[in-house]
C-alpha cells in the first residue's frame, strides 16, 4: 500500500478507495492515443485487473502520441508491448490481453469479465458495438474521442445519485455517422497531447466511478478545445427508441459493418484501375486536400481545389474527361465525389480509393 | 433579438469560425435552414444540436439569446 500513499492520504479517498481500485476490473478497447495515457494511470493507480483489447502493431507514426510505447516496441503487437511496459510500472496488478478487434461475436464474452469499459477505439463501428454491448450487459462505458485539436469525453450507462436515468452513445447519435464525412486522425491529423488529455480525463472518470468520489460525467458530454482552452459540457436526454438491439441474440445477428457504412462504394476507383486509365485516357484529376497537406506527387498532373472552398469553385470541376478526386486516404474525396455528382449531374466522377497514401504504398510495393 | 451559435470539430473547417451571432429564428429548423444557406457545406455535414447545453433531437422552439451548439461526431482515438 506504500506506493499508493499519496492518494490514500486524500481525505476523500482513503484506504477504502484504494481497496476498491485493487479489486476492480477495467477493460480498455484500443491501446492507441486514448488508451495509452489511460493505461499508464490505471496501472499506476493500482486498478487490480486491466484488460487490453487491440489488434494493431506499434508503428513509428504512433510514437508522437502513444506514450506507453518506445522505439524498442516498433513492430510488436500493441497488447504485448503494453503488457510488458505496464508490468515494469506496476508488477502487482493483473493484465489480460486480447489481440483482436472487438466485434459483435466476441464482445459479450470479453466484456462480461469486467466492471467498466473504456472506449479508446478509432472508428464508429467498434464504438457502436461497445456501446450496445455495455447497454445489454448494463456496464458503465467511459467514452472518449478526438480529432485535430478537439476531444470529447463522457460516461454512458451509469446511474448516479443525481441522475435516475441512463443514456448511451445512441442518445447522442442515433444512427452511425458516415465515416467518409467524418475524418479520422490518420486523415485529418491530431495534436499529440490532445488524446493525452482526453485519455487522462477518461482515466479520471473511471477512477471516480469505481471509488464513488465526485460526480462522474454521467449523461453528459464534455468537449475540450486545446486551441482556445475551452471546455463545453452538454446534457444528454434519454431517447424513447434509440435502436439498441433488444437482446444478446439480436445483437449477435446485427450487421454492424452495413449499419455503419463501412463497405465500398460505386463512386470509388481502385488504384489499379486508375493506373490503367492514366495510360489510356485524358483525365481531370483534382486534389481536394487543404493547402500544405503532404505528400505531394509528381506522378501525374492535377489541380488543387481544397474541400473547404468547394462550393465557391464548383465550375472548376466541370469537364468532359473523367474526373478523379483524391485526398489523403480517400474518405473526404468520396464525400466530395458524391456532392459533385449531385451538383454536376451527368459528369463521370470518381474518388481514388485509399487516396494518395495508398498510391504511394503501391509505388513502394512495385519497386 | 439574436441567437448565439457555436461550431465544434470539423464543422469549423466549413464555417471558419467557432462562434457567430445570428438574427432571431423561431425554432431550430428555421435556424438550420438559414445556416445551410450561409455555409453550404453544412448541408452535407452530420451533427447533433444542443440548445442551451441540452441535446435536442427534434425541432425546438427558440427564445431570445438562446445558445445553440452544433456538435459533429468524433471518431478518432
Amino acid at each position: 500500500m506504500e506506493r499508493y500513499k499519496r492518494q490514500i492520504i486524500l481525505e476523500e479517498f482513503g484506504e477504502e478507495s484504494q481497496k476498491k481500485l485493487l479489486n476492480s476490473r477495467v477493460l480498455i478497447c484500443g491501446a492507441g492515443g486514448l488508451g495509452c495515457p489511460a493505461l499508464l494511470y490505471f496501472a499506476a493507480a493500482g486498478i487490480g485487473t486491466i484488460g487490453i483489447a487491440d489488434f494493431d502493431k506499434v508503428e513509428i507514426t504512433n510514437l508522437q502520441r502513444q506514450t506507453l510505447y518506445n522505439e524498442n516496441d516498433l513492430g510488436k503487437l500493441k497488447v504485448e508491448a503494453a503488457k510488458e511496459n505496464l508490468g515494469k510500472l506496476n508488477s502487482n496488478i493483473k493484465i489480460n490481453t486480447y489481440n483482436t478487434s472487438i466485434n459483435n461475436k466476441n464482445a459479450v464474452e470479453i466484456i462480461s469479465n469486467y466492471d467498466i469499459v473504456v472506449d479508446g477505439t478509432d472508428n464508429f463501428e467498434t464504438r457502436y458495438i461497445l456501446n450496445d454491448t455495455c447497454v445489454l450487459l448494463d456496464k458503465p462505458l467511459v467514452y472518449g474521442a478526438v480529432l485535430k485539436f478537439e476531444g470529447q469525453v463522457g460516461v454512458f450507462n451509469l446511474q448516479t445519485k443525481n441522475n435516475n436515468f441512463k443514456t448511451n452513445y445512441r442518445d447522442l447519435f442515433h444512427t452511425p455517422p458516415d465515416p467518409k464525412k467524418n475524418p479520422t486522425c490518420n486523415d485529418a491529423g491530431i495534436l499529440g497531447v490532445l488524446p493525452g488529455i482526453i485519455g487522462t480525463l477518461q482515466a479520471t472518470e473511471t477512477i471516480k466511478i469505481i471509488t464513488g468520489i465526485g460526480e462522474p460525467l454521467a449523461n453528459q458530454i464534455l468537449s475540450f478545445n486545446a486551441l482556445s482552452n475551452s471546455f463545453y459540457k452538454v446534457n444528454l436526454a434519454k431517447s424513447e427508441k434509440n435502436g439498441v438491439p433488444v437482446n444478446i441474440e439480436d445483437f449477435k445477428n446485427y450487421d454492424y459493418s452495413l449499419f455503419c457504412n463501412s463497405k465500398t462504394n460505386e463512386n470509388e476507383i481502385e488504384i489499379s484501375q486508375f493506373k490503367k486509365l492514366l495510360k489510356t485516357e485524358k483525365l481531370t484529376i483534382v486534389d481536394i486536400r487543404e493547402y500544405g497537406e503532404k505528400p505531394d506527387t509528381t506522378d501525374f498532373s492535377y489541380k488543387k481545389i481544397p474541400m473547404s472552398q468547394l462550393y465557391e469553385n464548383l465550375n472548376y470541376f466541370i469537364c468532359d474527361d473523367k474526373l478523379i478526386i483524391f485526398c489523403q486516404t480517400g474518405k473526404r474525396s468520396l464525400n466530395v465525389a458524391e456532392i459533385l455528382k449531385d451538383e454536376l449531374p451527368g459528369q463521370s466522377i470518381y474518388s481514388l480509393k485509399g487516396g494518395i497514401v495508398e498510391w504511394e504504398k503501391n509505388k513502394l510495393l512495385k519497386k | 433579438m439574436s441567437l448565439k451559435i457555436l461550431f465544434f470539430g470539423q464543422l469549423t473547417d466549413i464555417t471558419k469560425k467557432n462562434e457567430i451571432i445570428t438574427p432571431f429564428f423561431e425554432d431550430t429548423n428555421t435556424l438550420i435552414n438559414f445556416l445551410e444557406k450561409e455555409y453550404k457545406g453544412l448541408k452535407n455535414a452530420e451533427y447533433t444540436l444542443a440548445v442551451n447545453k441540452n441535446i435536442v433531437k427534434e425541432n425546438k422552439v427558440l427564445h431570445q439569446n438562446d445558445e445553440i451548439a452544433l456538435l459533429p461526431p468524433f471518431s478518432g482515438g
